[in-house]
């Protein structure tokens, strides 16, 4: 195969998002993590003193915990090499007009004008750590749909947010989800009432701008009973010489008949680790389904979870894998059977190129309370040349005599064959293999919301292609 | 092919130097564990690596294979396949390795647990670590108990429930018992597994 065909989409890079807005910011934490920090966060955002208390816990809970001694190289992260906090506005903003002209430029090249106006729902966009503007169209505030910043959550309804807030990922969880409960800002609030259908799926946006800015969004979703909503998010960020890290942490809480889709696109450059903890509970007849695109950073470790704790609940995972040159793609997929008859499906499709290492890592336990559950996993992984490597590690405990589980994994390149099939009907080699590629996780992307879908078989294109788009 | 049938030990390296068929039996009564190494070294080389059990009452038992393929133009299939009854354990990790200069490699793995008892315990993790992309690997774990349509199709012909689980466990091994070459060592394993 003709190496000079496969042009890594980080070149691209540069031109198509790589910018850098001068910082204009007004209130910049110093660098490094201290209980001090972390009470200058806390005030600066007027918190109720129980979320200073929590943070301050999971500052202690996060020193205690040692670095996973599995997974992805996350040696060279310093945490006191980097700024946990930047506020770039004082207030929310509500219409396009009234944002800072810098932050309008950086959504601009986004697209989230253009998106906005045609046809999505609600829009809420972060910059720097804070939820910089927000817009909900009356027909969501008429149903009663909440979809605010996580701050102004935590102001508004404190009750529904204390209710539910870390009950689905507590802070001692994993050395991440101690760091994100303890400096967590921004992020996005959902709350969909009983019975609700949102038609239009929820979006928001995510970018590091600061150098050595951290980024720990905290989610948090309550789908009530009966309800359906599907939440999207895609995140972008300039290219830096200094690493940056990523450690979110999202809960979503599904509620008896209700369901939720939860689709990322994840493209931050390749210098960003991106450790986040995603869970839902998914109770009674509750559908959860976490669609899940990693494509950029250095490292990505995750696993979107669902703990079936109702009875029929079903989890679903589908996640797509891209790993390009110094790229690591730890990802998977966790599922928890609680309940009778509670069914899970994962399907994870891996594509390595240029020296890149994609690892799928997954867990299906069905405890004992889980009679009647069923069980299915398909990883499958593309290695494109022969500098690139794969590894599959799935786990499953079966403590439950009536269970059906089923696993399967394939590894392979494209084949010849297939390459001179196309080739032979005129396509060009860097379009064959872009046709195959996009084939290969067809399954996945047909279920991402089109703009999405058409951005990521773009990006897989000029992937291929010999020039730069 | 060779056939070769061999006792389970705790630690087994096997280096074959020909094609080879390697069938072990877990016996049940003591739980214990076993590591097997299987590594590939020879160009061209063809294995099969197969793990048969049955195993009862609170026993429990840990198994590992590994199939390492080190150089290029090897193939391996590896078939872990165990029947649970009562309250039995099992833990088992199969692992497929093929190294950068293992190219045309071709490696699977089979690990199939038939559960014929109550509260049993199964953990598996079938593994794959591939640093050559010019290679086919793949495994497949399944993990389930009988459907009551193929017991009520034999007891309906006569068989008592006792006599139909046990014809279903032996049909279980015989698609891997019957692909053993050797014919003798074919009997004493199709014997031992009825056992």
């Amino acid at each position: 195969m003709n190496k000079k065909n496969i042009k890594d989409i980080r070149d691209t890079y540069d031109t198509k998002y790589g910018f850098n807005m001068p910082e204009k910011s007004f209130l910049k934490a110093e660098k490094g993590l201290t209980e001090k920090i972390i009470e200058q966060i806390s005030k600066s955002k007027n918190e109720p003193d129980w979320m200073i208390k929590f943070r301050l816990k999971a500052f202690e809970v996060f020193n205690s915990k040692k670095m996973p001694d599995w997974g992805a190289d996350l040696s060279k992260i310093d945490f006191q090499d980097i700024y946990y906090y930047v506020k770039p506005t004082d207030t929310e903003k509500r219409t396009w007009e009234e944002v800072p002209e810098e932050i309008k430029n950086t959504f601009d090249r986004l697209g989230v004008p253009q998106a906005e106006r045609e046809f999505l729902a609600g829009v809420k966009a972060q910059y720097d750590s804070e939820v910089a503007y927000s817009s909900l169209k009356n027909e969501l505030e008429e149903e009663g749909v909440i979809f605010l910043s996580t701050d102004e959550a935590l102001k508004k309804y404190p009750d529904l947010f204390r209710e539910y807030f870390g009950k689905v990922v507590p802070a001692g969880d994993n050395k991440f989800s101690a760091l994100n409960s303890a400096v967590w800002s921004g992020g996005s609030f959902v709350y969909i009432p009983k019975g609700v259908t949102v038609k239009r799926p929820l979006q928001a946006y995510f970018r590091i701008n600061a150098q050595n800015m951290g980024q720990f969004e905290r989610t948090l979703i309550i789908a009530d009973e009966g309800s359906f909503a599907h939440y999207v998010e895609g995140c972008t960020a300039p290219v830096y010489s200094s690493n940056s890290l990523h450690a979110a942490v999202v809960e979503v809480i599904v509620k008896p008949g209700a369901r939720f889709r939860y689709t990322t696109i994840q493209n931050w450059s390749d210098n960003v680790y991106n450790l986040v903890t995603k869970r839902a509970r998914v109770e009674k007849d509750a559908i959860m389904e976490w669609v899940d695109g990693n494509l950029g950073s250095k490292v990505t470790m995750k696993y979107p979870s669902c703990y079936l704790v109702g009875e029929n609940a079903r989890g679903e995972v589908l996640s797509v894998a891209y790993a390009s040159k110094g790229q690591h793609q730890d990802a998977g997929a966790k599922m928890i059977h609680a309940a009778p008859n509670t069914s899970s499906n994962i399907i994870s499709k891996s594509v390595s190129l240029k020296g890149g290492r994609t690892s799928y890592r997954g867990l299906v336990d069905i405890t004992p309370l889980a009679p009647k559950s069923k069980s299915r996993v398909e990883c499958d992984a593309l290695i494109l040349d022969s500098d690139s490597a794969t590894d599959t590690f799935p786990l499953m405990k079966i403590n439950e005599s009536g269970a059906n589980v089923e696993h399967e994994a394939t590894v392979s390149k494209v084949g010849e064959e297939k390459l001179f099939y196309l080739m032979s009907r005129g396509l060009s080699e860097s379009e064959a293999m872009g046709l195959i590629v996009s084939g290969f996780i067809e399954p996945i992307v047909r279920e991402l919301p089109m703009e999405y879908a058409v951005e990521l078989n773009r990006l897989i294109e000029l992937e291929m292609e010999g020039s730069v788009g | 092919m060779k056939s070769v049938y061999s006792e389970l030990k705790p630690n087994i390296t096997l280096t074959p130097d020909e094609n080879t068929q390697y069938i072990f039996i877990v016996k049940d009564g003591s739980s214990y564990s076993a590591d097997i190494e299987l590594n590939l070294k020879k160009e061209g080389l063809s294995c099969e690596l197969s793990v048969l059990g049955r195993i009862g009452k609170n026993v429990s038992v840990t198994i590992k294979t590994t199939a390492n393929h080190l150089v290029a133009g090897t193939s391996c299939v590896t078939n872990y396949r165990i029947i649970l009854d009562e309250q039995a354990s099992s833990d088992y990790t199969g692992k497929i390795i093929i190294r950068k200069k293992a190219s045309q490699t071709n490696s699977y793995l089979d690990n199939k647990t038939l559960v014929m008892g109550e509260k049993t315990k199964n953990t598996t993790r079938p593994i794959l670590e591939i640093e050559n992309d010019d290679v086919k690997a793949s495994h497949g774990s399944t993990t389930g108990r009988v459907g009551e349509a193929e017991t009520f199709y034999l007891t309906s012909r006569g068989l008592a429930r006792s006599e139909a689980e046990n014809l279903i466990a032996e049909g279980f091994f015989e698609n891997i018992v019957a692909k053993i070459l050797d014919p003798d060592v074919r009997e004493k394993v199709r014997a031992d597994v009825k056992s």
